[in-house]
């Protein structure tokens, strides 16, 4: 049931990305079961189907953040000060850029709606999302 | 928390809007995905050398003091940007997608997306112009694969071919060159935006009883964004001495 709803959810981003956090969901939808028991845990179907939406999410944050402490790293020149930024193709990369500003955006506000479930910024492993998905049962 | 808290239909809304919202951003996100992860990858092979005690210094910047990233096989070596790592006399140059040929003397020539090339071989590409046919084998001394993929059996099978095809001295269980370690080169390296399935981290953890000396980064993003490349540098092979 989660994943037709995190299907619904995320039907608007780009294929690659879609694939890849439906792919990890799959991955969830096997492993949650014995990760909950390593844990302590028993879920039930419907609470399997709340860990497969809610890693799912967290997944995606996840390549999100990522994505962004790349372009950021990439963008300072981390170990060489000189350098200024990125050239990609035809097209400049700097710390300012519109592209980096609208990445950092977006992971804020995927940290706020996340937040509004009451999952914490920290939050990014499959086990955080059964926990909170049995916080949520006691 | 509350029940409703963790109700995954209330977030559905919040999530489209999203989606739809950034969504050019979403899809610039893809299409540089690859070109960063190279870069990323070269910024973390520069740092470990950084961490071995070399100087560093960028070759080659556009304006704007800009580096420009090598992304594909096409295009030479010289028209792009590179580092140049420096030590007691000793210098290697770091780049993106570099051309070289395997071991076996077949005629193969492979793209890596980092090599370790000693200092003057891209002036040495440079001189034989249109005709530069790659960088010699015995002139790579390292290299860097980079996947925005969860490492699954069949790439580590894909990565150990290539590290067999390119540098077979590091899979076939026999020492490292002569000179890598005292000159703080790194072993091959896969680095990953994805983590273990299920089965292949039992597979990394097999390889040291079968001679093979390869790094496996996985999750490497999410390493980076939550501090730097240094712990991921000081957990390569082989180990770095400590500074005293």
């Amino acid at each position: 049931v989660s994943k037709r709803l995190l299907r619904e959810a995320i039907e608007d981003l780009p294929y690659v990305l879609r694939e890849n956090v439906l792919d990890y969901a799959s991955f969830v939808e096997d492993v949650a079961p014995e990760r909950a028991a390593d844990m302590g845990l028993e879920l039930d179907r419907e609470q399997r189907d709340r860990v497969v939406f809610f890693a799912g999410l967290l997944h995606l944050r996840d390549v999100v953040a990522g994505q962004l402490a790349l372009v950021e790293t990439a963008a300072r020149g981390h170990v060489n000060r000189d350098v200024r930024g990125l050239r990609i193709g035809n097209e400049d990369l700097r710390p300012g850029a519109s592209y980096v500003q609208g990445m950092r955006q977006l992971r804020r506000e995927l940290d706020e709606l996340l937040i509004s479930a009451g999952v914490s910024r920290s939050a990014g492993r499959l086990s955080d999302a059964i926990e909170l998905v049995a916080a949520a049962e006691s | 928390l509350p029940p409703q808290k963790a109700d995954p239909s209330r977030l559905v809304p919040g999530l489209r809007s999203i989606a739809r919202r950034y969504k050019t951003t979403f899809e610039t996100m893809v299409k540089k995905r690859s070109a960063l992860l190279e870069y990323a990858a070269l910024l973390l092979a520069v740092e470990r050398y950084a961490e071995a005690g070399y100087d560093v210094t960028s070759r080659n910047l556009v304006r704007g003091r800009l580096f420009r990233v090598k992304t594909s096989s096409n295009g030479h070596p010289w028209n792009f940007s590179w580092y140049e790592v420096s030590r007691s006399g000793r210098s290697f140059e770091l780049l993106t997608n570099a051309k070289v040929a395997g071991d076996f003397q077949d005629g193969g020539t492979y793209v890596v997306d980092v090599a370790v090339l000693p200092t003057g071989s891209i002036a040495k590409a440079r001189a034989q112009g249109r005709a530069f046919p790659g960088f010699d084998n015995h002139q790579l001394m390292t290299f860097v694969e980079s996947k925005s993929l969860t490492v699954y059996p069949m790439l580590l099978a894909q990565f150990i071919g290539i590290a067999l095809e390119i540098k077979p001295a590091f899979v076939r269980g026999l020492r490292r060159p002569w000179g890598h370690v005292r000159d703080g080169h790194f072993d091959p390296t896969l680095v990953a935006l994805g983590s273990f399935s299920s089965t292949a981290h039992k597979i990394v953890g097999h390889y040291p009883t079968r001679g093979y000396l390869l790094n496996i980064v996985v999750r490497f993003d999410t390493e980076v964004s939550s501090g730097s490349f240094g712990t991921i540098v000081r957990k390569m092979s082989p180990q770095l001495p400590a500074v005293p």
